[in-house]
């Protein structure tokens, strides 16, 4: 450790543990057809500041041991103990008594040591070996200006993975000389350690024929046993890389580093195949094709596109719909005639409205927003004029909050009708009261029908006090949901239709219940007309309803006065449908005679 | 001429709107977008203060400040003192739930409100729809009527009604057989049952179709008429 100065390290003789020959076992002794050249031993803090040592670490020898530094690092090679002198590495042998296994490997013996210094700190300084290499940290060999060693010096094992044809480029890191080739590179496969030395390896054909009987294997075990293994269907890898550069380069068969350290993937061998029937690649081709369907469907849109496009199908539609209703309702008047006949359901509504007494009131409900006017209008002031005609007091509510407004302006057209038709004038309070918005729909309902006086205490507009006999006459009658004489609904939608009939009907069993509801909406509040005993007694069935029943009770109202519009759009609509059908039918099959 | 103008207003700014509406023919622009917004503005606009004015100030706010104003003697209209404070706690417990921090208070109104509203659903809907929609289904299928007269076409109706009421909840019955490597199939006495349900869901939707066809006309016509009332006062015809 003293050398640590400056003090080329020299290489060291491989450690001879057990160096006495007649301890040489017999297997061991075997090796020594190999010649096993001097393997310079780990030089432990032994680099020579020609290694690269930098100068703080080379003016550690320059000084003193400190107090206190162990006996290992201050005692002189003289003292050294006993049993470091047995390890045999420090003190070398003569040349004369070098064991035999050493000189036949051939390597030089070591000149004798002076007493001063111990031998093998004298084999350290030899200079005739050659410079000693750390198996490790080759960065310590990146001398500038240092050759790479010649062909010659590599060993042949190591030369024969090389091609004779390859070109080596200058690699930035010099080679070094390889290890010592494995004692071991010879020896006996692994399987022979299993075996007495020097016993023959027989195999169990061996043993069997050496008279040694085989044993049952109990049923346990042999049903855990492989039968008919399946051999693999795994091609073997072939590695046909070959180094480039470096120490390695042109060699095959060597370990790439990019795949642990930059490139991690995946083999491209295929393990295992996936068994799948025919019904399974029918699932996954049909799966793939709606994900890429859909994956077309969710294509962004281009910022940059124009947004006003040129539906021209849309315009041709529009426009032939539009006159298709313009021009009968203005050119051709009487076109389509008034109907002459009278659905049984409409007919059952007039025949309720005119049997009932003007003694109670009429409750209407207007349950539809001002979209839906334009045709739900119609039926609900044919009902309504008919009912004031025979000078039924009318009471409006709604479960809408747009509806006491369509309210009262169906009340104010009618009056003025009424008025100006019949000369009757229809006083609000006494003849007609809006009471205006039940909120909560099915619930606030439930709570109108049990207890009507509860819920309402001024009307819509709230000037008017509901329950007071001087400002509101008609509804003094009124108790009981059960006091009205009839029903009116008139709704856009069935949910309110359902609602009035299931949250009514147990309040008002005796109280006929109609239904003006928009042509989208009869074919589920039909049910409750058809039912035995009917749940809704007459229905008025949108735009042609309407009409039917103005005929019956002999009124002109607004469905007729639309007559013929009507008449017009449902033509064009008809004549539009079986044009396209039949546009896409012939389309369809000149695909398909193009297929 | 203003005065025609000012009469007219209205239906001016009908028109306006309609043909705004309409705009949508050429895909959606500002004009379209204009229009949709005042309709759904003037519609919120509108429910909130009838549902103020004819809800919320008369039977909470109206009666609480009543009872204030009586003093003492507000003892004696606890019937409509005791409703509007429920009201108003259960609307502050609405109004909890703006902030996350208290919206677990609010849970108390919004359970309040479904288990009630359930509760009078489901109530209605058995009571109301189901036993009667039922039993309307129990019909004879002898072709006489009350006197003993014969009617084919009352066997026919109550055949059509037993056989599409049958058919079409069978269809609803989605059990089905699962068989290695093929699509999982109907019982085969179901199938059969299904088909003829389905052609009477599909009847059913068919009318429905042309309901909503014929009130679409009669929307269409509706404005088409009104806008050409609106032209005529400007553009007289011979």
């Amino acid at each position: 450790m003293s050398s640590l100065g400056g003090t080329p390290a020299p290489a060291e003789p491989a450690p001879s543990f057990g160096a006495e020959p007649a301890e040489v076992p017999d297997w061991m002794s075997s090796l020594g057809g190999t010649p096993a050249p001097a393997e310079p031993a780990p030089s432990f803090g032994a680099p020579a500041a020609d290694f690269g040592t930098p100068d703080r670490m080379s003016s550690l020898g320059d000084e003193p041991a400190p107090k206190g530094t162990t006996p290992f690092m201050a005692e002189p090679a003289a003292e050294t103990p006993d049993w470091l002198s047995s390890l045999g590495g420090a003190p070398t042998a003569p040349a004369d008594e070098t064991p035999a296994w050493l000189q036949s490997s051939g390597v030089a013996a070591p000149p004798p040591a002076t007493p001063e210094e111990p031998d093998w700190m004298r084999d350290l300084g030899a200079p005739a070996a050659p410079p000693a290499a750390p198996v490790f940290g080759g960065a310590f060999t990146e001398t500038p200006g240092e050759a790479a060693p010649a062909e010659g010096e590599m060993p042949d094992w190591l030369s024969s993975l090389r091609p004779a044809d390859i070109n080596i480029p200058s690699a930035p890191i010099a080679p070094m000389p390889s290890a010592t080739p494995s004692p071991f590179g010879e020896m006996e496969p692994a399987g022979a350690f299993m075996t007495e030395p020097g016993a023959p390896n027989l195999g169990a054909a061996g043993l069997v024929a050496a008279g040694l009987a085989a044993g049952e294997l109990p049923s346990w075990m042999q049903s855990m046993r492989p039968v008919q293994a399946q051999p693999s269907h795994v091609p073997p890898e072939v590695d046909n890389y070959q180094e480039k550069i470096g120490i390695l380069a042109g060699m095959r068969g060597v370990l790439q580093a990019e795949p642990t350290i930059a490139k991690p993937r995946k083999s491209d061998t295929q393990v295992q195949k996936l068994l799948a029937g025919e019904a399974e690649i029918a699932q996954v081709a049909l799966i793939a094709k709606i994900l890429q369907e859909e994956a077309g469907e969710a294509r962004p849109a281009s910022k940059r596109k124009l947004q006003i496009s040129l539906p021209v199908e849309r315009w041709i539609v529009f426009a032939v719909l539009a006159i298709g209703i313009i021009v009968p309702w203005f050119f051709a008047v009487g076109f389509f005639p008034l109907p002459t006949t009278i659905g049984r359901e409409a007919n059952a509504a007039f025949e309720t409205i005119e049997s009932l007494p003007n003694t109670k009131p009429a409750l209407i409900a207007f349950d539809y927003d001002p979209a839906q006017r334009g045709e739900l209008d119609s039926a609900a002031e044919a009902l309504i004029f008919h009912l004031m005609r025979r000078g039924v007091t009318v009471v409006g509510v709604s479960t809408r909050p747009a509806g006491p407004g369509i309210a009262e302006d169906v009340f104010a057209e009618l009056t003025l009708a009424l008025k100006n038709t019949y000369g009757v004038s229809y006083t609000y309070g006494t003849h007609y009261l809006n009471l205006g918005y039940i909120p909560g729909g099915p619930v606030g309902l439930l709570q109108f029908a049990a207890q009507p006086r509860s819920l309402f205490n001024r009307d819509f507009s709230g000037n008017l006090e509901v329950w007071n006999a001087a400002s509101a006459p008609g509804m003094q009658t009124i108790n009981a949901l059960g006091d009205f004489g009839v029903i009116v609904l008139v709704t856009a939608t069935p949910d309110a239709a359902r609602a009035w009939v299931e949250q009514t009907q147990a309040f008002a069993a005796n109280v006929p219940m109609l239904a003006a509801v928009s042509a989208g909406a009869d074919p589920l509040v039909r049910p409750y007309y058809e039912t035995s005993p009917q749940q809704i007694r007459g229905l008025v069935s949108g735009l042609i309803g309407a009409a039917q029943y103005e005929q019956r009770a002999g009124l002109s109202g607004p469905a007729s006065a639309r007559w013929d519009a009507l008449g017009g759009g449902l033509l064009t609509a008809s004549l539009l449908l079986i044009a396209g059908n039949l546009f896409s039918g012939l389309m369809g099959f000149r695909r398909s005679r193009k297929r | 001429m203003p005065a025609i103008i000012l009469q007219s207003l209205p239906d001016i700014l009908a028109l306006v709107l309609t043909l705004m509406v309409f705009s949508y023919l050429v895909g959606d622009n500002p004009l379209y977008r204009l229009a949709v917004h005042l309709f759904v503005g003037a519609t919120a606009g509108y429910a909130v203060l009838v549902a103020y004015y004819t809800v919320i100030a008369p039977q909470m706010f109206t009666p609480i400040a009543d009872s204030v104003k009586q003093g003492s003697t507000a003892l004696l209209s606890l019937p409509t003192l005791l409703p509007a404070l429920f009201g108003l706690m259960l609307s502050v417990f609405l109004l909890l739930k703006i902030s996350p921090a208290t919206t677990r208070l609010g849970s108390v109104a919004t359970a309040f409100l479904v288990g009630v509203g359930s509760a009078v659903a489901v109530g209605g809907a058995v009571t109301g729809t189901l036993f009667p929609q039922t039993g309307a289904t129990f019909l004879s299928l002898l072709p006489f009527n009350q006197f003993g007269v014969f009617q084919a076409e009352r066997l026919i109706d109550s055949l059509i009604i037993i056989v599409g009421t049958l058919a079409t909840l069978g269809f609803f019955y989605y059990g089905a057989r699962a068989r290695p490597g093929r699509p999982p199939e109907r019982h085969p006495l179901a199938k059969p049952v299904a088909q003829v349900g389905q052609v009477f869901i599909g009847a059913a939707f068919g009318v429905m179709y042309a309901g909503a066809l014929v009130a679409s006309l009669a929307f269409f016509s509706d404005r088409l008429v009104a806008m050409w009332k609106v032209i005529e006062v400007f553009v007289p015809h011979g």
